[in-house]
């Protein structure tokens, strides 16, 4: 048995390729090495020019879009890189939010192209249209600075539909404490926990725009798939009263019309408009 | 939250009343630290500027409702955004929904009001202009025929909840002006 072993380690040790390559490299294996490579293509001046959206209450009465010209071969390959390098040499004024870099903490959620996504996961060259790329905050809300839009009311009405598990008094519990759920009843909340809370969707729908206003306004896809994300949760005990919540003004569930403009947006590809669909048949069941 | 007196942050040496930033509950003040630079003492700002020790400050009380928000400008939405197939067809739907209702008032308006029936009037336009029948029936079956289809879809879609992601809207939407358009283009040319 031992005898085998070794036999295959030497085995192994003989051959040119993985870790062995690296420590006993020879003439020959450079050689080989040096033409599977793909030379380096040297990246071509691609001069794009940023229609960004500015705006500052305390210096300017009126919003207005300035034009940055950016070098594409200069900077990283996402519109958040493009914007930082703005940031860092052109205009150190130009402010937006942002944090992750990489599509999971929601803070650069802006309109580019038309279209409201996430400034770092949209690669530039594909928003790119007649050499220029324009760049609004979310739309519809109010601006605090350039880029950054004003959520409060977002988060309020995140706050209004309870966004926290109730689970009933005499619920069975493991431990005395974990509340167990079936893996079925786990897998209802896939495609519905994953949201991140960015207000793509609720700014991309028109009838969020158009009725945003007031305590009993719409409350908007991103807040309606967290109210659907509760309501569907087995552990829960409060569903009637999470659809009472939802149901004492029109407004605030049946302004959806199914526009689909949210699930188009959602940077997590979801489908908050399908959740919406749900809870109206539950209404409509209940 | 709400009613609860909030302390804000103020240097000594400001004279301007900062400008408080930020959301509805928590209110930070900022410390403009340029108001203290004019002419006179440029270089004794700038060392207070860059220096490392932090600036004094005093803690004054403000009530909520004296910290005022400043009107802030609602960002562009209907004039820059990129309007995808389904809304646009939504927009449709309820366009065509309200003319249809107007349509119907003027019918029903010539009924009561016209010295004569509608009948008598689509005759006189048949006579009139022969040329523009074919459009007109068009005109006027083309919007009855989509807002009816895309209302059946919306029945459909809240009875089964099925059907609700982008490319099947889309798929639906395609068939729905493609299958209305063809049967108002019958129904145009049928007598």
């Amino acid at each position: 048995m031992f005898s085998s072993v070794l036999r295959r380690a030497t085995a192994v040790a003989a051959k040119p390729v993985g870790i062995q390559s690296a420590f006993y490299s020879t003439k020959a294996t450079d050689a080989t090495l040096a033409t599977k490579v793909a030379p380096v293509v040297e990246k071509k001046d691609h001069v794009v020019s940023f229609n960004i959206y500015r705006y500052n209450v305390e210096t300017t009465a009126k919003p207005y879009v300035q034009v940055y010209k950016l070098n594409l071969k200069e900077c990283g390959p996402m519109i958040l890189d493009a914007l930082l390098h703005i940031k860092n040499t052109q205009d150190p004024t130009l402010s937006f939010r942002r944090s992750c870099r990489e599509g999971i903490c929601g803070s650069c959620a802006m309109n580019i192209a038309g279209s409201n996504t996430l400034a770092c996961i949209a690669k530039t060259t594909d928003q790119i249209s007649g050499n220029s790329i324009n760049i609004y905050p979310l739309p519809h809300m109010h601006v605090v600075r350039d880029l950054i839009p004003d959520l409060t009311h977002f988060y309020n009405q995140h706050k209004y539909i309870k966004p926290w598990l109730e689970p009933a008094t005499d619920a069975p519990r493991y431990n005395g404490k974990e509340l167990l759920q079936s893996k079925e009843d786990r897998h209802k909340l896939d495609g519905l926990y994953e949201c991140i809370l960015c207000a793509c969707c609720s700014t991309s729908c028109p009838s969020y725009w158009w009725s945003e206003g007031g305590d009993g306004g719409y409350l908007g896809p991103a807040v309606l798939l967290q109210a659907y994300r509760w309501i569907a949760d087995s552990r829960d005990s409060i569903q009637k009263d999470r659809l009472a919540l939802l149901s004492d003004e029109q407004m605030k569930l049946y302004k959806c019309h199914t526009i689909m403009n949210c699930t188009r947006v959602c940077p997590k590809h979801l489908n908050p408009a399908l959740a919406i669909a749900k809870i109206k048949h539950l209404m409509a069941k209940n | 939250m709400f009613g609860r007196s909030l302390y804000v942050l103020t240097t000594r040496s400001v004279t301007k009343s900062a400008i408080p930033m930020g959301r509805q509950g928590t209110f930070l003040a900022l410390n403009n630290l340029n108001t203290i630079s004019n002419s006179s003492n440029n270089k004794l700002a700038m060392v207070n500027n860059y220096s490392t020790q932090a600036p004094k400050f005093t803690m004054t009380e403000k009530k909520i409702e004296e910290v005022v928000t400043p009107k802030r400008a609602t960002s562009p939405h209907l004039t820059i955004y990129k309007f995808p197939m389904p809304a646009v067809m939504s927009i449709f739907h309820r366009a065509t929904g309200i003319a249809l209702g107007l349509g119907v008032a003027a019918v029903c308006g010539i009924s009561l009001f016209a010295p004569h029936d509608p009948t008598y009037y689509i005759e006189l336009f048949k006579t009139q202009y022969p040329f523009l029948v074919i459009p007109a029936k068009f005109i006027v079956s083309y919007p009855i025929l989509y807002h009816f289809s895309t209302g059946v879809r919306h029945l459909v879609w809240d009875e089964t909840c099925k059907g609700i992601t982008t490319k099947q809207v889309e798929k639906t939407g395609m068939m729905i002006l493609a299958i209305t358009g063809a049967v108002a283009v019958v129904l145009s040319f049928m007598n």
